[in-house]
C-alpha cells in the first residue's frame, strides 16, 4: 500500500466517520415527536445520511468497454451502487446474491432498479472477469472500472473508505480491503440518502419492503 | 431369581451399587465436549475457484474444544476464514487457523464473518449436497452433510 493510499484511506475513514455523525445528530435535535420519523431511519432498514450524496462525477468503464457515467446513465431510476472485487469470496456475492434473488421476486418499477458494482481490483477485475462473476447473480447486473485514482475520487466523493489492497505480487494471492456498504440513489432526485450497511440491515426481507418504497419515496429536506 | 440363595442376592445388590457409583464417578471426573454441527450450507459458487460455506456449531459440553481443521470430498482444500468489517464499513478477509468452541456455547459461520471456504470447488449448484469434515481437538470428527442453496436470501445472517 502506498503512502498515498493510506493517507486516502485515513480521508476516506474520517469522512465516513464524519456521515454517521451527521447522521446520528439528525434523530437526536428537534422534539422528539418530531424526530420520530428520522431516529428510525425513516422507516426504513438503511441509515439515513445526515446529508445526501450526488452520484460520483468520475467516468467509469462497463463490461463492454463502454464509458459510463452514472449521473447520465442512470437518470431517474432507482440505483443501487456497490464497491466490491471479484475474488471476493464472503460480502460481495452474499450482497449481489441477495438483491438479485430479491429483483426477482418484486413486481413494478422497482424491480427494474440498476445494479451497479465497481471493482476496486483493477489488477483482476477486467471487464471480462466483472461480467463472469456478476452473470452468476444476474446478468442485469452493471459492473464499472476506472484506474484506482479514479476508484479512489469516486470513494471520496461517497465519503467511503478506498481500498486497501496488499502485495498485487505475492504467490498466494492477494487480500482486498473494501467498503462493504450499499448506497441506494433516489430517482427523484438522483441523491443517495441512505447507506445500507452489510448484514442485519440488508437482509432480503429488508431489500422487499424497502426497494418499492425507495421507488416513489420524497425524501424532499428530511435529510438535510 | 427364584430360589437363588439370600446370599446371591445380596452380591447382585452389591454389584449393582458399584455399577452405579462408577457410572456417577465418571460422570463427575471428567469434562467433555459434545459437539453439535448443524445448518451447513453454501450458495452457488460466486466464482469458480471458491466457495464459502456456513454452518452453526454448539457444544453442550463442560469442557472447552477448539476447531482444528476442515475436510471435504468437494474440494481440494478447505481453511477457515473471517471477514472482518470495521466502522468505516470496510470489510477485508483473513485466515483463521483455529476456532474455539468454549463450553456450553454456540459460534455460527455466517456471511461477513466466519466461513469455511473451498478452494477450486467441484461444480455445484442449487440442491446439491456435499459431505463436509470437521476435527475437533476433544470431539473427534464431525462430518455433516452441507446444502447448496438457491440464493443468497436462504443463507444464515
Amino acid at each position: 500500500m502506498t503512502n498515498r493510499r493510506q493517507f486516502l484511506r485515513t480521508v476516506g475513514v474520517g469522512a465516513a466517520g464524519f456521515g454517521l455523525f451527521g447522521a446520528a445528530c439528525t434523530g437526536t435535535d428537534g422534539a422528539d415527536a418530531e424526530s420520530d420519523d428520522n431516529s428510525d431511519n425513516l422507516g426504513f432498514s438503511g441509515t439515513v445520511l445526515g446529508y445526501p450524496l450526488a452520484k460520483p462525477t468520475v467516468t467509469f468503464t462497463d463490461t463492454s468497454g463502454q464509458p459510463y457515467n452514472i449521473a447520465e446513465k442512470t437518470d431517474g431510476k432507482l440505483t443501487l451502487l456497490f464497491f466490491g472485487y471479484t475474488s471476493c469470496p464472503d460480502v460481495c456475492p452474499v450482497t449481489l446474491g441477495i438483491v438479485a434473488a430479491t429483483l426477482k421476486r418484486l413486481t413494478g418499477p422497482a424491480s427494474k432498479a440498476n445494479v451497479l458494482f465497481v471493482g476496486v481490483d483493477t489488477a483482476r477485475d477486467t471487464p471480462q472477469a466483472m461480467r463472469a462473476f456478476l452473470d452468476r447473480s444476474s446478468e442485469e447486473f452493471v459492473g464499472l472500472t476506472a484506474t484506482p485514482e479514479l476508484i479512489d475520487q469516486a470513494l471520496t466523493e461517497l465519503q467511503l473508505p478506498a481500498p486497501v489492497i496488499d502485495d498485487p505480487n505475492a504467490d498466494e494471492g492477494y487480500v482486498v480491503g473494501h467498503a462493504s456498504q450499499v448506497l441506494v440513489f433516489s430517482p427523484n432526485d438522483n441523491l443517495a440518502h441512505i447507506i445500507y450497511p452489510f448484514g442485519n440491515d440488508s437482509r432480503g426481507e429488508n431489500w422487499s419492503k424497502d426497494l418499492p418504497r425507495l421507488q416513489t419515496y420524497e425524501f424532499g429536506d428530511t435529510t438535510r | 431369581m427364584h430360589g437363588s440363595s439370600p446370599l446371591v442376592r445380596r452380591l447382585l445388590l452389591a454389584a449393582l451399587f458399584a455399577a452405579g457409583a462408577g457410572l456417577v464417578l465418571s460422570a463427575c471426573g471428567a469434562s467433555t465436549s459434545v459437539i453439535e454441527v448443524s445448518g451447513a450450507v453454501l450458495p452457488p459458487p460466486a466464482t469458480p475457484s471458491e466457495a464459502s460455506l456456513y454452518l452453526t456449531i454448539t457444544n453442550t459440553g463442560d469442557l472447552a474444544d477448539e476447531l482444528l481443521s476442515v475436510e471435504t470430498d468437494a474440494a481440494p482444500m478447505a481453511s477457515l476464514h473471517k471477514t472482518e468489517i470495521d466502522d468505516s464499513g470496510m470489510a477485508m478477509m483473513g485466515d483463521t487457523d483455529t476456532l474455539a468452541i468454549p463450553a456450553d456455547s454456540t459460534v455460527r459461520l455466517v456471511p461477513g464473518g466466519l466461513h469455511i471456504m473451498l478452494m477450486d470447488p467441484e461444480p455445484l449448484d442449487a440442491g446439491d449436497t456435499i459431505s463436509i469434515s470437521l476435527t475437533f481437538k476433544e470431539a473427534g470428527v464431525k462430518t455433516v452433510e452441507a446444502t447448496v442453496v438457491n440464493d443468497a436470501t436462504e443463507l444464515p445472517s
